[in-house]
């Protein structure tokens, strides 16, 4: 922990995704009007009452990104989870039993880890609609075997520890020892790989909005990017916030990533 | 030491069977699973319903789910991915049509960022502590960061239009006939801007690799002989250690080609660069379902190649590797 | 309109005639060439000035959309009319009135009884790989082709045709079983491009070959397809109007995003774009660009954006709630934010640059509290949460902006509004197929005539589960009985009160809420000159200045 806090990216980086979040939760308080509402002239250059302008319906750019942050920690983070909640199954399990087991699984894993993710994204959307739910999930699908192949690897140097053994001998089962034991330890390079998968997975979305496929019933950057294209030589600041907010918040991920990186490794 | 290489390769090409029966599975399974239906897209705004049915019996849509899926598997062997609803041809061939553009960019994005991306590091890991190695990074963090359709605008923006160095779309001047010389010149002056917004990505990624084996290698034995030798650190840092850094950086350069592809895609479609991604759009669009399930293979075939090139790279470079 | 431009589906389907945005009527200088005059808005008068056509020069289209295959008589898709028409004729062309003008046909006469049109023939007239073209051909083309592939083509003269006959080489006789009064308004090279009989005859019509090679009569004619790319066309040297065309190549080049497409007209790369809105006042302001606007798109494609209620449910059924809300839509508002001023506010069911239009119909009025008193006095009282009743609206994706200004206004008169935006397909299959909704969207396009795009929308015949037929399911025998009175009237002055009776009684009976009438804009170098861009064979008669 000291040692992720003596960096100055790292910290900065951790400070950046705190206020993303703060500003995800509380949007109604930091936005002046609600998002998509339309109560002012249409393209406004920036100004004190609107400090990102407004887009060609009269809304508030600023409130749209604030709102938009929502959107894009809500993809990271089901993304993240998903992938965490399959990749770590797969990954504890296939280390920890090893054999067939871990042979199949890998297998398995590998066959996904080499799946287009944009592509399947894509496919999966034109047929079933742009929900920003189902595209987190998608995306989930395909990072996953990245955390698999992480946590079998970090469980594979665990597995033969003192502390291990120990409680093997004292009849732990297997699902308390994977729980209990393996997988407190096995956690930090998880962190990291879902940090990357994080930004990874809001990157994804982003194009896909960008491409005019995303959710339409919320404020996305992806889309507000694409909206914008039609206003590209006339109204510099549709394109230029929600793509700024887009990779501040990408960076903030990869300092994270980067610094846990940099305070797990061994020696110094 | 060559057999057992080839038979390396036959063992890894198999290991791609499962994902390409999975990949079809999703496929098919999808659009039948589809809520709207395609055949609207065939018989335009005012079809009648013989029209309609024609066109579903065109396109198979009428037979038992089991026997259309058996088809679907057995033409997909043969390369035969059906016909595009827009397009009304083969998919295969519009595809294969659209490849070398989109080669042509990844390649050139490839080799650019390997350059910059290989060099960054270097420069960054030397530099280590200072304020030229913390720019480095910054910038590294930052080009990994960046949307790469945004970046794309801005480019054509700044260097396109407003200092008018390069064109703004396209492959080649729509205007003129270049042959020969001219013509490839034509084409690397339209090449410049999208090459480099879809290399930004992997140069900030490659230099952060670079620098972080480098610095892995710094208490190797054989980097202590070196310097205990006596040898400049320059050709200790490009002559040793690189070399051995390479290994780790071709792995990851491996696994990016389905990010590159996907940046290809954007990036194609900003700068009206006339390869696969501006085919996924268009079929994105109008709901070309055969074209976009095989553009899916062709994409995951394409990962599938690009990792076993990898890893043959892999092999022939590092000896202590055996055939696992 | 905007948002229908930037998806292809929408733009496609959602129009019976071509609802090409991105041509556009009015070049707006030049009217030097009697069949290529010029609505004159946003021009410059000092082009005026008659200068002889220069010959020579390649002109560079961009187009947002790929072709995809190029034979025009097999398709209604915008796309394909764009690139291909420069490459075909039709029998009679339109001018920019939509009055019929000679194209391959010379001349023609219509029988008294409106029932038999005899055209003759240019002479000398050659497909682009020199065989002679002949009446066989047009034959050909409708039987085989036009009333097989044409949707429009089909469903319009395939129900009335008893037969086509070719005494002679150059003549051409249509028999109609009834009396038939839109034909030579659906005979131009969008309507019915004509095909090459020794091409097409005995071959699989749409797979065959030639439909990526085209061989027509056209000003140009094909050399390279580079798909998603380009379309490069040269000057036919044998081309039958004597003189024709100017320039020496026509390049169409294909870019997807409107940021990229303006940026590479302003680089100067492309000499013709189709504008976003929000571009027009800057362009208009930009030296050496001359910006047009359109009324119409290609074929006359007069498209207005329409809200579709659900008449076999409630409380829609209700004629006062609809006419309720009609007063409850800021159509002003959609005209300004989304339009940018480059269209208008519908005045009923035809658009008002149609000649039937009734021209006195009044503007509808935008007045939440008349909509308010109206809601409460037919009963729809507000519930404990606000609302008076709530409503589904199903909408492409692609109208998404109009669907938020819509959710507002009602929400002003205490009406509910549940967005359902899906893909453009989804939304049609929706609303025409499976008729799961409160209100739906459909941009219904009017062709030149009102028997092309208007009749199918309200004709209690046409209630089917078909995209784009009478949506809201609205049943009027009046209705019906002026459409068919007015088809079979030959003379159009006598047709146009029997128009105005129809658009008198529709406006009483609201049965669709009638929102925007779409425009077009689009911008050309300033000394292009003579564009015709009504017409898909849009550089027939341009050349460029120097």
């Amino acid at each position: 922990m000291t040692r992720y806090l003596r960096q100055p990216m790292a910290v900065a980086g951790l400070a950046l995704l705190l206020s993303l979040i703060w500003v995800a939760l509380f949007a109604p308080q930091i936005s002046s009007s609600p998002p998509k509402v339309g109560n002012a002239d249409p393209l406004i250059a920036p100004s004190g009452a609107h400090l990102f302008g407004t887009d060609d319906l009269g809304r508030d750019t600023f409130s749209n990104v604030v709102y938009g942050t929502r959107a894009a920690l809500l993809v990271g983070l089901v993304t993240a989870a998903t992938s965490l909640a399959l990749g770590g199954v797969v990954g504890i399990v296939a280390g920890y039993f090893g054999g067939y087991v871990d042979d199949f699984l890998m297998r398995v894993t590998e066959t996904f880890q080499l799946m287009p993710r944009f592509f399947l994204a894509l496919l999966m959307i034109t047929v079933f609609g742009s929900g920003l739910w189902l595209v987190s999930l998608v995306l989930g699908l395909t990072f996953w075997p990245g955390t698999a192949r992480v946590l079998r690897a970090q469980v594979l140097t665990i597995r033969g520890r003192d502390f291990i053994e120990a409680a093997r001998a004292i009849g732990a089962g297997h699902m308390r020892m994977m729980l209990r034991h393996i997988l407190p330890n096995a956690f930090a390079p998880v962190v990291v790989i879902a940090a990357t998968q994080v930004g990874g997975a809001i990157l994804t979305e982003a194009g896909l909005s960008f491409l005019g496929l995303g959710d339409p019933s919320l404020v996305t950057w992806g889309q507000m990017l694409n909206d914008s294209q039609r206003f590209f030589r006339t109204a510099w600041w549709l394109f230029v916030f929600p793509g700024a907010a887009l990779m501040v918040t990408v960076l903030a991920t990869t300092m994270i990533a980067d610094g846990l990186n940099e305070a797990l490794r061994p020696g110094r | 030491m060559d057999g057992r290489l080839a038979a390396y390769v036959v063992r890894r090409l198999l290991q791609a069977v499962p994902l390409m029966f999975v990949v079809l599975t999703i496929n098919f399974t999808l659009v039948h699973l589809a809520p709207g239906d395609p055949i609207t897209f065939l018989a335009g705004d005012q079809g009648n319903t013989q029209y309609f049915a024609e066109q579903r019996a065109k396109y198979d849509l009428d037979e038992p789910i089991a026997q259309q899926y058996g088809r679907y598997l057995l033409n997909a062997v043969r390369g035969d991915f059906g016909y595009s609803f827009s397009y009304g041809q083969g998919v295969f061939s519009i595809i294969l049509e659209r490849v070398p553009a989109t080669l042509l960019l990844m390649l050139t994005a490839q080799a650019l960022a390997s350059v910059l991306g290989i060099f960054g590091g270097v420069l960054a890991a030397r530099h280590r502590g200072g304020w030229v190695g913390t720019f480095i990074r910054t910038g590294a963090a930052l080009g990994y960061a960046l949307p790469v359709f945004w970046v794309g605008q801005l480019l054509i923006l700044f260097f396109a239009f407003r200092m008018g160095l390069f064109p703004t779309f396209g492959m080649e001047s729509p205007r003129s006939d270049y042959a020969g010389l001219r013509r490839i010149f034509d084409i690397a002056v339209h090449l410049v801007l999208p090459a480099v917004a879809l290399s930004l990505a992997e140069v900030g990624l490659l230099i952060r690799i670079t620098d972080a084996s480098l610095r892995d290698l710094e208490g190797a034995d054989f980097v202590r002989t070196a310097r205990a030798k006596g040898l400049k650190e320059r050709t200790v840092t490009y002559r040793h250690m690189l070399r051995n850094a390479l290994l780790p950086i071709i792995t990851v350069l491996g696994g990016r080609v389905g990010t590159l592809l996907t940046g290809a895609v954007l990036v194609e479609i900003v700068f009206a660069w006339p390869g696969l991604g501006r085919l996924l759009f268009q079929a994105a669009l109008t709901r070309d379902y055969p074209l976009l399930m095989a553009m899916f293979i062709v994409s995951s075939a394409s990962v599938v190649i690009a990792n076993l090139v990898t890893d043959i790279a892999y092999v022939l470079l590092d000896p202590r590797v055996t055939y696992g | 309109m905007e948002a229908v431009r930037r998806s292809i589906p929408s733009l496609i389907t959602a129009c019976v005639v071509v609802a090409l945005p991105f041509l556009l009527l009015a070049c707006g200088d030049d009217d030097a060439k009697p069949t290529a005059t010029n609505v004159g808005v946003g021009s410059s008068p000092a082009a005026t000035a008659a200068a002889a056509p220069r010959k020579g020069g390649t002109f560079v289209i961009s187009a947002s959309s790929d072709p995809g295959q190029l034979n025009p008589a097999i398709t209604t898709a915008g796309g394909t009319h764009f690139a291909a028409g420069s490459m075909y004729n039709g029998l009679v062309d339109l001018d920019k009135d939509f009055k019929p003008a000679p194209d391959l046909a010379e001349n023609w006469t219509v029988s008294e009884d409106g029932k038999t049109y005899t055209f003759k023939l240019a002479k000398g007239v050659k497909w682009h790989d020199g065989v002679p073209f002949t009446s066989a051909d047009v034959k050909f083309t409708f039987e085989q082709v036009l009333l097989k592939f044409h949707a429009r083509t089909k469903a319009g003269v395939e129900p009335v045709l008893a037969g086509i006959d070719v005494p002679d080489d150059l003549t051409v006789v249509f028999r109609f079983k009834t009396p038939y009064a839109p034909l030579l308004q659906q005979l131009n090279v969008i309507e019915a491009p004509i095909v090459a009989k020794h091409i097409y005859e005995g071959t699989d019509i749409q797979n065959n070959p030639a439909n990526l090679k085209p061989v027509g009569t056209g000003p140009f004619r094909f050399v390279e397809y580079k798909k998603g790319q380009q379309l490069t066309l040269e000057r036919n040297p044998d081309y039958f109007k004597p003189g024709l065309p100017y320039f020496d190549k026509l390049v169409f080049t294909i870019i997807p995003q409107d940021a990229t497409r303006v940026l590479a007209f302003e680089n100067k790369e492309v000499d013709y774009v189709s504008l976003p809105g929000a571009d027009v006042a800057r362009f208009e302001k930009l030296d050496g660009v001359v910006v047009g606007r359109s009324p119409a798109g290609s074929g006359g494609s007069f498209c207005v954006s329409t809200l579709i209620p659900n008449l076999d449910r409630t409380p829609l059924d209700k004629l006062e709630i609809r006419q309720a809300l009609n007063v409850a839509i800021d159509r002003q508002r959609m005209v300004k934010q989304i339009l940018f001023s480059q269209g208008d506010a519908a005045r009923g069911p035809m658009a008002s640059t149609l000649w039937s239009f009734d021209k006195l119909l009044p503007a509808f009025d935008y007045n939440t509290q008349k909509a308010n008193d109206a809601l409460e006095s037919a009963g729809a009282k507000k519930g404990a949460d606000g609302n008076r009743f709530k409503l589904t609206a199903v909408m492409p994706t692609s109208q998404a902006k109009l669907a938020e200004i819509l959710k507002e206004n009602f929400a002003a008169v205490g009406v509910a509004l549940e967005l359902q935006l899906l893909e453009v397909n989804e939304a049609n299959q929706t609303v025409f197929v499976k008729r799961d909704f409160d209100l739906g969207f459909a941009s219904y396009c009017n062709g030149p005539d009102p028997e092309i795009g208007v009749r199918r929308v309200y004709d209690s015949t046409n209630i089917k589960p078909v995209l784009f037929s009478n949506g809201a399911g609205y049943r009027n025998p009046k209705v019906d009985d002026l459409f068919n009175r007015g088809v079979a009237e030959v003379v159009r002055e006598k047709r146009v009160p029997i128009y105005a009776e129809l658009q008198k009684t529709l406006l009483a009976d609201m049965p669709y809420f009638w929102l925007l009438e779409t425009r077009n804009a689009y911008a050309v170098q300033a000394n292009l000159k003579d564009l015709r861009p009504w017409t898909s064979s849009l550089a027939e008669y341009a050349w460029l200045d120097k």
